[in-house]
């Protein structure tokens, strides 16, 4: 009897705050909003109302993944979620996502913090439950409310960013592989370049983490704020992303002719453009559509494989290369042979 | 190097700092300072992208936003042009 991981459904929540074009120029009437947008290629950020956690839509996600996949919530064996943003420091958001959806006790769950390269940790996890039979059955979650860490008045991560969950049932219902094989990559030495850095137990809060700062290019902030050198993290992705992504090609045997869609975190419109041209990829073979909504951090992938999907884009026997990168900094990317 | 590859360098560079801070093509001189110019963090974000997609050449972030004058710049990519 096989015991493959495979991925059976994916959903998707947005946060239920829509931030346009127009009201970003109402509110900064300096900032040159439409040519960033753009570049961008992002149309509306979506953000969770000041007091909701990326579990409350979590929560949305998951119930309309039970509900699409007419699936029995009783026979989830683990639940995986990815966060950033979790509702607190303990208990992990996970035990309380078993308690919201009324799964069975007889389960797993816990949290990991995985940000952009997040999707692809968590199918790893996932494939190492599922195929050492520890489990059968998985519900992964990734959700994350960046908003709530964002200042208003920071110009470079307020146009890029937006709230969303998306849920995900992974079964061991493949006859084969599915899923893998997988690469990894982190180089810590990037980790100040996307950050909030104080309110955790490195830095508390004290008396100067909300003082706010104005940086060289006008953005104000403090240090309970996202902060994110775009330049840097641009540099890094344009050289250890096809680095690593021709080493994993390199080493499975594969080239790029063997890969039906390369599906990457999709940052923004112009970076993965940047990637795409620089790798030589042809835009057929390139998701990029899904940047329209803003960076969604660990969520964009399974999103752009929801859409792709509902685009019927993704028939059995698909090959898709899944490429998270940013945050750390880190990189994962795997193999998914859709079933 | 080349000298066609230093002199393609060098337009890429003048075309983007011109698209970037909306000025008409072919007004930007070598001598002009930068700092006259509004940089935001995106500004940076295209010119490295553009450097590495187009020529194979990764600058760092700090190099760039610590180049005082357009030739500053170009000298920069220059030595970091691969033969």
């Amino acid at each position: 009897m096989t015991h493959f991981a495979k991925i059976k459904n994916i959903e998707y929540v947005l946060g239920e705050q829509e931030i346009s074009d127009e009201l970003l120029i109402k509110e900064n009437p300096t900032w040159n909003i439409t040519n960033i947008s753009l570049k961008t290629g992002i149309k509306i950020r979506y953000a969770v109302k000041p007091n909701q956690c990326a579990s409350d839509l979590a929560v949305l996600a998951a119930e309309e993944l039970f509900n699409q996949a007419n699936f029995d919530r009783q026979n989830i064996d683990y639940i995986l979620f990815c966060t950033q943003s979790a509702d607190h420091f303990l208990p992990a958001t996970a035990c309380l996502m078993q308690e919201r959806l009324k799964i069975k006790q007889v389960c797993g769950a816990v949290d990991y913090n995985g940000g952009c390269s997040g999707f692809v940790s968590g199918l790893g996890i996932a494939k190492g439950l599922i195929e050492t039979k520890q489990v059968n059955n998985i519900l992964l979650i990734t959700a994350d409310t960046y908003s709530r860490f964002i200042h208003p008045k920071d110009k470079s991560v307020r146009l890029l960013f937006s709230d969303a969950a998306t849920a995900i049932l992974l079964t061991n219902e493949a006859q084969n592989e599915s899923i893998g094989p997988f690469s990894y990559f982190t180089n810590g030495k990037g980790a100040n370049n996307l950050i909030v850095r104080d309110g955790a137990m490195r830095y508390p809060i004290n008396s100067e983490s909300k003082v706010d700062t104005i940086d060289c290019y006008g953005n104000t902030r403090s240090n309970v704020n996202l902060y994110m050198n775009g330049p840097e993290i641009a540099s890094f992705s344009m050289v250890s992303v096809p680095t690593v992504l021709n080493k994993f090609l390199e080493n499975n045997k594969l080239s790029y002719n063997d890969i039906d869609f390369f599906v990457f975190h999709q940052a923004n419109k112009h970076m993965l453009e940047q990637l795409r041209c620089k790798l030589n990829i042809p835009t057929n073979k390139f998701h990029s559509s899904s940047c329209d909504i803003g960076n969604t951090v660990a969520s964009t992938i399974p999103i752009a494989l929801k859409r792709m999907q509902l685009d019927g884009l993704l028939s059995t026997g698909k090959k898709l290369l899944l490429l998270g990168f940013g945050v750390g900094y880190s990189i994962g990317i795997t193999l998914i042979n859709w079933v | 190097m080349t000298n066609h590859n230093t002199t393609s360098l060098k337009k890429a560079i003048l075309n983007e700092l011109e698209r970037e801070f909306v000025l008409k093509k072919g007004t930007l001189k070598d001598n002009e300072s930068l700092n006259q110019f509004t940089w935001d963090s995106l500004s940076v974000v295209m010119l490295i992208t553009m450097l590495s997609k187009d020529f194979n050449i990764d600058v760092d972030p700090i190099e760039i936003t610590s180049a005082e004058t357009v030739q500053d710049l170009v000298n920069i990519a220059n030595s970091k042009l691969k033969l």
